[in-house]
């Protein structure tokens, strides 16, 4: 490739036009600036607000005008800049154009490419950025391509000025050539030829100077609504006709974009090489056992149960030195300082807030260990796999594809989750995925669990943790099996999922979003479970300062019959559970203030424990875990089903799963007499 | 070709990714990207992640949101599968 150098003291003895086309930023500016120098006139197209460069250079005698036109994608009158560059071409018929492509990224480019070749006019290609190509691995056979295209084409590195001699002379030599123009031009489907050969015979005679019939007649068959309204003014007579054709062949925009795209496969199929660069290789690698329909359920399955180890063996430690290091001793010191307080002051301060809130706050370290986990499983691209082998279950389920989508958010909060259901459009599928959704096991709801289980099940908490969210999805699926059945049909719709690749994950990034979703959760511990650990200990107060003969007590021995079914001996676990209606988080807050923390020296988990047999915390868990969502959760479900019947039908059904598995745990281990 | 596409999506059930449909028509997955692009424009596709990030707005929890939504995702609209069951008629015809 040779330097350009301007010759603008040489004589003329004729002259051409050329203009530039190009997508943006393809470098389009650069060839005209390096090209014209400072022989550039700069203002603004005729009536029209976008920008009109025009420049001269004298090139072996010959001056060329050169018009820099708007760059645009397309040809379609789409927008003002689009008009103005197919108007210049067609009116003002320059003697060559300079079609200014990528070859980074030639597919994109091309698309301009082929609606230029169907304007008629001669095109020289200019293959810019080939340095930035090469650097991404990809190699453009040029004569590959110029045989392909049968136009010439020109490697070119605008932003270091070479070969733009090559291409100015190539559109010279174009213009004075004498041979027939031949380009490779994009096919239209065999079918719609008929119609696109009726629209033609009816406009032939009829279509303004100086527009091309072809060019008239593909144009109406795709719908450009400036081509309709010229041809309705300048054939009123045919329009009728082609009217009545184009509302037949509505759809034949697909097939001639569709045989550009064709066109454009073909071109660099034949043209491009590319070599696999890293990132890809690796990617597909991971993704054959990522999305494998076997081996991506592993993977997956793993991953959760990853999860759960490294809750109990990272964060468990310390939500335990939390509580006997921090919250019990502080409990003793507060009580010890509130001696001479009222009896009532000092229960609240100990048993209400410290007992509840502290004790909430406790299971901190589990929450930033999922949320870690989390992020960066998100910010690694795993998420999106999950997703995707997810969806053969979604078939089970017969669900519609869509449905996975706000089902997947549950994870995080069941919230977003049942907001997310806007996207599926069919009602009925729309009002079982809401229904689904309280099944996913939210964060709270698995920090809850999360924080308990050991107390029954010591080493196998893990293990127990990861078993009873596979037993979640499992219902998860049973239930939209027995849906489906009865209301759905088994209607099922396919999307597309942009998957990315797999990257290193930014600890920065994975660092804000958990502080963000830390952040909130203390807001929320700051406030509502304040108060409602407030609210559970005024009534673990009244009348008379006994817990034992509270009105919660009370409510709590009204309910304990049903307890008794699933192991629940003592009233106190059934009214956590009631308060976890309000936030999941409730029943460590409810725990804390009913079991008390001034003169301990355990845990919470532990006191707990040692109030149940395994059989029954398996069946307190399962319940925890199955329970009617939080109040949000319902408020929301209200406001997106709008309907109170189907808000009802919605608690009603979770409240009876959770009971009768419940129940169903605890029976079937005192049957196996396991646990007991 | 983007026909093909768009039979492809509206005569399954599945997920699809990008590569993968790559794959199936024997084209680059930039080139997938831009006939998706074009159906989307055409009003054949939708972008399902334009209505997360809308229902985002109203969303009571989106301050606590553990889900930040970045996948792009697209769904066949009602359009789209009365054109490709017009085109089956037509076949069949």
């Amino acid at each position: 490739m040779t330097e350009l150098k301007q010759n603008s003291s040489a004589h003329p003895r004729n002259s051409i036009t050329v203009a530039l086309a190009g997508q943006p930023n393809v470098g389009k500016s650069t060839v005209f600036n390096m090209l014209t120098g400072l022989n550039q006139h700069v203002g603004n197209w005729p009536g029209k607000t976008v920008e009109f460069k025009t420049g001269e250079l004298v090139l072996n005698e010959t001056l060329i005008h050169l018009v820099d036109l708007p760059g645009t994608y397309s040809l379609t009158a789409n927008s003002e800049e689009e008009r103005i560059a197919r108007d210049f071409i067609i009116r003002e018929k320059p003697d060559v154009v300079i079609a200014i492509v990528n070859a980074a990224l030639l597919e994109r480019n091309l698309y301009l490419v082929a609606e230029l070749l169907a304007l008629d006019v001669p095109i020289v290609l200019g293959l810019n950025m080939i340095d930035v190509a090469n650097q991404q691995g990809l190699r453009v056979e040029v004569n590959v391509l110029e045989a392909a295209l049968r136009v010439p084409v020109v490697p070119i590195i605008a932003s270091k000025n070479q070969g733009l001699m090559e291409l100015i002379e190539a559109a010279q030599n174009l213009a004075e050539s004498q041979v027939p123009l031949a380009p490779n031009r994009p096919d239209i489907r065999p079918e719609r030829r008929p119609v696109l050969e009726e629209i033609r015979t009816l406009i032939t005679g009829q279509v303004p100077q100086p527009y091309h019939e072809d060019w008239v007649a593909l144009k109406l068959l795709e719908g450009d609504s400036e081509v309709m309204e010229m041809v309705e003014r300048a054939a009123p007579k045919a329009w009728p006709r082609i009217q009545a054709l184009l509302s037949q062949h509505e759809d034949a925009i697909l097939d001639i974009t569709g045989g550009r795209y064709e066109w454009i496969a073909r071109m660099v199929r034949a043209a491009v090489v590319r070599p696999r660069p890293g990132p890809i290789v690796l990617t597909d690698r991971l993704d054959r056992i990522a999305t494998h329909p076997f081996w991506g359920l592993v993977l997956l399955l793993g991953i959760l149960g990853m999860v759960f180890w490294l809750t109990y063996h990272a964060a468990m430690p310390i939500v335990e030195w939390l509580d006997s290091a921090i919250f019990i001793p502080l409990a003793n010191v507060v009580s010890i300082a509130l001696a001479n307080a009222p009896l009532w002051f000092s229960s609240l301060v100990v048993d209400g807030l410290i007992g509840g809130v502290g004790t909430v706050l406790t299971f901190l370290p589990i929450l930033i260990v999922f949320f870690t986990v989390l992020g960066i499983l998100e910010d690694t691209g795993y998420l999106a796999r999950a997703a995707y082998v997810m969806d053969r279950f979604m078939h089970w389920m017969g669900l519609h594809g869509r449905s996975f989508l706000p089902l997947f958010l549950g994870f995080g909060c069941n919230i977003p989750a049942v907001m997310g259901t806007r996207i599926i459009e069919d009602r009925r599928a729309r009002l079982l995925t809401i229904l689904l959704v309280p099944l996913v096991p939210c964060t709270a709801r698995l920090a809850v669990v999360s924080f308990l289980t050991p107390a029954f099940f010591g080493t196998g908490a893990a293990l127990v943790t990861w078993l009873l969210v596979i037993g979640n999805l499992t219902l998860l699926v049973l239930v939209g099996i027995a849906i489906n059945r009865l209301l759905f049909k088994g209607a099922h719709t396919a999307f597309i999922m942009e998957i990315p690749l797999y990257h290193v994950p930014n600890a920065r990034t994975i660092g804000l979003y958990v502080w963000q979703n830390i952040l909130a959760f203390l807001k929320k511990a700051g406030v509502l479970i304040v108060l409602i650990s407030t609210i559970v200990w005024a009534f673990s107060w009244l009348p008379d300062g006994n817990v034992n003969n509270s009105l919660l007590a009370g409510l709590g021995r009204w309910l304990e019959p049903l307890g008794r079914l699933m192991g629940l001996n003592d009233w106190r676990l059934i009214v956590a559970l009631l308060t976890s209606f309000v936030a999941k988080e409730n029943t460590i807050a409810t725990l804390g203030v009913l079991y008390g923390m001034g003169e301990q020296s355990v845990g919470l988990a532990a006191r707990v424990g040692a109030t149940l047999t395994p059989a029954a915390g398996l069946s307190f868990l399962v319940v925890q875990m199955l329970f009617i969502p939080c109040v949000a959760t319902i408020a929301v479900i209200k406001q997106e089903t709008a309907s109170w019947k189907w808000t009802a039908f919605s608690v009603v059904l979770l409240l009876a799963i959770s009971l009768i598995v419940g129940v169903g745990v605890y029976q079937l281990a005192a049957l196996l007499n396991w646990g007991m | 070709m983007l026909i093909d596409l768009l039979r492809l999506l509206a005569e399954s059930d599945c997920i699809h990714s990008v590569s993968t449909l790559a794959r199936d028509l024997h084209v680059s997955e930039e080139l997938v990207q831009l006939m998706i692009a074009e159906l989307t424009l055409q009003g054949y596709l939708q972008s399902v992640k334009n209505n997360c990030d809308y229902q985002c707005s109203s969303c009571p929890a989106r301050k606590m949101c553990a889900s930040r939504n970045t996948d792009k995702i697209w769904v066949v609209t009602q359009k789209g599968h009365r054109l490709i069951n017009l085109i089956n008629v037509k076949n069949l015809g």
